[in-house]
């Protein structure tokens, strides 16, 4: 199913977010907050521009599906601009995140805050995104990295994991509008974490059977937010496989999931795609009156605004 | 905007919607996204190869636009080119590719397979800046420079300035100009020298030139000179751009050999002592030759050589000279047409001088019959009618200095 088609013909709307000037060419995985009755998004801006030969007709001399670097380019830098919207989604402000007096020489190839979900915690904003530049060996954390009223990063927590904090790779953790610090970890099984500024440590507060009839490859996509009595998120699957060529390709799909305030899982959509297409990701969701507003990117190449009436969303609950 | 993106949502296996999303993310300069709408065409239209051929265009204008991205530009040109190998649009971006990367060898390659495209019939639904008959033979001029084949660079350039130079956008003609500075000197600088054995080819001969060991002009102008007024001797000279007392000179041997003497303008002032040094009949005058008083002319003077770089100065100093009073019996006018891009030169000096009964006897003197770099003069009045009869030429296009001399090119 098209997302992006279901709503449109029920009254929504498909917003590209688009930039003239922008540091690196592609904008991508962007993130949405209502912060009361304002919106701003976060859109991560990257020096790649995917190639993808979706049916192996123009396939690049790498595959079908490439990330085109700069020739020689060894590293992977991202930035991320937070944008202010107007009642009609029109961006009325755009800001570099400065992150000047935070960053350190980066010791990994992967530079900045990557795929950052907004938040609104204890009446600080935060970019929660995930880090791999700090240790040699690309280990990857979750981190906050708190934002002043000018989009200025002016704090930044690297999110240790729970137990022994010994995982290699972190990532895609959901935080929950309504919880400070509190994270869905990870879907089926699921498991929601919290962490605690104080003692710098992290926690898992829920933990649930791995339900074999569910789909073990949910992982997060969207933040999760308060809905009708439980929460709402969006979780994406991705299908990564060979083409005939032996080539590296992929699909990604996504779906709604809806838990009660106990977390357990009451209700989940079908697949669906945002825009008919092979590689999308969404990193954010908010409500917006009658309608939720749902930001994913399409190819990694262009980032959009979905505006859905909740209706149809709770129709696809099932 | 809203109407482009709700036809996508509703038709997004359409061609049509897609490269109408593609080309607005194109125009607002959001070439990643027009990236990929353009790809969603290509992968997805059946039967409309020019779409798809724009659209691979397309994408390689946005990788190129985005710097350092040469490996997928190439690959995405390579496409198109096996689409429709016979569009010329494609191989042209491609030898605009490697000259970029100054890949002379391959560029070269791609004009080679550019220039035997065939015209497009259908045009394209964008513009890639390819302006047929002119694009790839501006692109083969420049590969032919870069692999060294300066003859064909050459010949190339000067047939875009004969012909195509109206037809060039402004920063094509800047280019053509800058590279006629650049690359057509290289001709203009070799020597078109005599010396003694080459005397039985010689085809005007005078008296005096069995004892002319060597000459000392660029193109054989003392040579033509002596030829013109049979040899004589002790005649006179205006020489305007006078350059060096010998190297080069139309007049050194005309006073070393002939007794000549005469007025040699120069703007260096720096030639001054070499010329009181070794040209002792020669008047040295330093200076702007438009800001001299020729007021002291006699009424004949045997030999004019006008060459004050570049061509409209020379065509000003043409018309301060007291043309009315003083009659030249030869001129040579360096007019440097191959270079001289609006004035025009060489057509309102020969208008000039033969309103004032000028006969112009061998036009268009050039070393290799690509660029033609003067013109050569006679006054009916003071030169044998049986000389003229003789020595005029009228060449098909341009006049092979050394041919027209000795009758054939020497080998060296």
């Amino acid at each position: 199913m098209i997302l992006s088609q279901k709503a449109v013909r029920e009254g929504g709307r498909l917003i590209p977010l688009t930039l003239r000037d922008k540091p690196y060419p592609a904008l991508c995985n962007p993130s949405i907050l209502n912060l009361d009755g304002k919106l701003i998004a976060c859109i991560r801006n990257v020096d790649y521009i995917i190639y993808h030969s979706d049916f192996n007709k123009f396939e690049h001399l790498h595959g079908p599906l490439v990330y085109i670097h700069r020739d020689n380019m060894r590293v992977l830098e991202t930035k991320n601009i937070m944008a202010e919207l107007s009642d009609d989604f029109v961006i009325t402000k755009a800001e570099l995140t400065d992150t000047s007096e935070l960053d350190t020489p980066p010791q990994w190839e992967f530079i900045g805050l990557e795929d950052a979900r907004l938040v609104h915690w204890d009446n600080k904003l935060y970019q929660i995104g995930v880090r791999r530049d700090t240790e040699t060996t690309g280990r990857s954390r979750i981190e906050l990295s708190e934002l002043d009223e000018n989009y200025k990063e002016i704090s930044r927590t690297r999110i240790p994991c729970t137990g022994a904090d010994d995982s290699y790779c972190e990532k895609n953790w959901m935080p929950v509008l309504d919880q400070p610090y509190t994270f869905v970890k990870w879907s089926n099984p699921l498991e929601v974490v919290r962490y605690d500024p104080k003692s710098h440590t992290t926690e898992t507060i829920v933990l649930r059977d791995f339900e074999s009839h569910n789909s073990l490859h949910w992982r997060g996509s969207s933040q999760v937010i308060p809905f009708e009595e439980g929460y709402l998120t969006v979780v994406h699957e991705t299908d990564l496989f060979r083409s005939q060529l032996n080539k590296k390709d992929s699909i990604y799909r996504h779906r709604f999931l809806f838990w009660d305030k106990e977390w357990n899982l009451v209700k989940r959509s079908d697949t669906f795609n945002f825009m008919n297409g092979l590689v999308e990701f969404c990193c954010g969701m908010c409500e917006y009156g009658d309608d939720l507003l749902i930001t994913f990117c399409f190819q990694d190449n262009a980032a959009y605004i979905l505006k859905i009436n909740k209706s149809i969303v709770k129709e696809m609950l099932l | 905007m809203r109407e482009l993106f709700d036809a996508y949502t509703f038709n997004p296996e359409a061609s049509n919607v897609n490269v109408d999303l593609a080309d607005w993310y194109f125009d607002k300069g959001d070439v990643a996204a027009a990236v990929t709408f353009y790809l969603r065409v290509c992968e997805r239209e059946e039967t409309d190869k020019e779409l798809i051929y724009t659209c691979l265009l397309r994408v390689y204008e946005c990788y190129k636009s985005t710097y350092d991205r040469a490996e997928t530009c190439a690959v995405v040109l390579d496409h198109a080119i096996s689409l429709l190998p016979d569009r010329p649009e494609a191989y042209y971006l491609q030898s605009r590719h490697y000259e970029s990367l100054k890949d002379w060898v391959t560029m070269y390659m791609f004009t080679t397979l550019g220039l035997r495209a065939e015209s497009p019939a259908k045009s394209l639904r964008h513009d890639f800046g390819y302006i047929p008959g002119v694009s790839m033979k501006f692109q083969r001029m420049i590969a032919s420079y870069g692999t060294y084949r300066l003859d064909e660079g050459r010949q190339i350039l000067q047939d875009v300035k004969d012909n195509d130079f109206e037809r060039l956008p402004a920063e094509y003609k800047d280019l053509v100009e800058n590279n006629i500075k650049n690359f057509m000197a290289c001709g203009e600088a070799m020597i078109m020298d005599y010396s003694w054995p080459d005397y039985s080819m010689y085809q005007f001969k005078f008296p005096g030139l069995e004892h002319v060991e060597r000459n000392f002009s660029a193109l054989y102008q003392d040579l033509f000179v002596l030829s013109c007024l049979e040899g004589k001797k002790n005649g006179t000279f205006l020489e305007i751009g006078a350059s060096h007392p010998h190297i080069n000179s139309n007049t050194a041997l005309l006073e070393y050999n002939f007794g000549w003497q005469g007025w040699s303008v120069e703007i260096n002032e720096l030639h001054k002592p070499s010329y009181e040094q070794v040209r002792p009949k020669s008047t040295f005058i330093g200076g702007d030759a438009r800001d001299i008083n020729y007021d002291f002319l006699p009424e004949t003077v045997d030999f004019l050589q006008l060459d004050a770089d570049p061509a409209e100065v020379t065509y000003e100093v043409l018309e301060k000279l007291p043309m009315s009073t003083t009659k030249f019996a030869v001129i040579c006018y360096e007019h440097d047409h191959y270079r001289d891009m609006y004035y025009n030169c060489r057509q309102r000096s020969r208008k000039y001088l033969q309103d004032l009964g000028y006969f112009l006897l061998v036009p268009d003197i050039s070393i290799e019959g690509i660029n033609s770099i003067e013109d050569w003069y006679v006054h009916p009045d003071l030169v044998p009618r049986h000389v003229i009869e003789k020595m005029v030429y009228r060449p098909k296009k341009y006049t092979i200095v050394m041919e027209y001399m000795l009758g054939q090119l020497k080998f060296k």
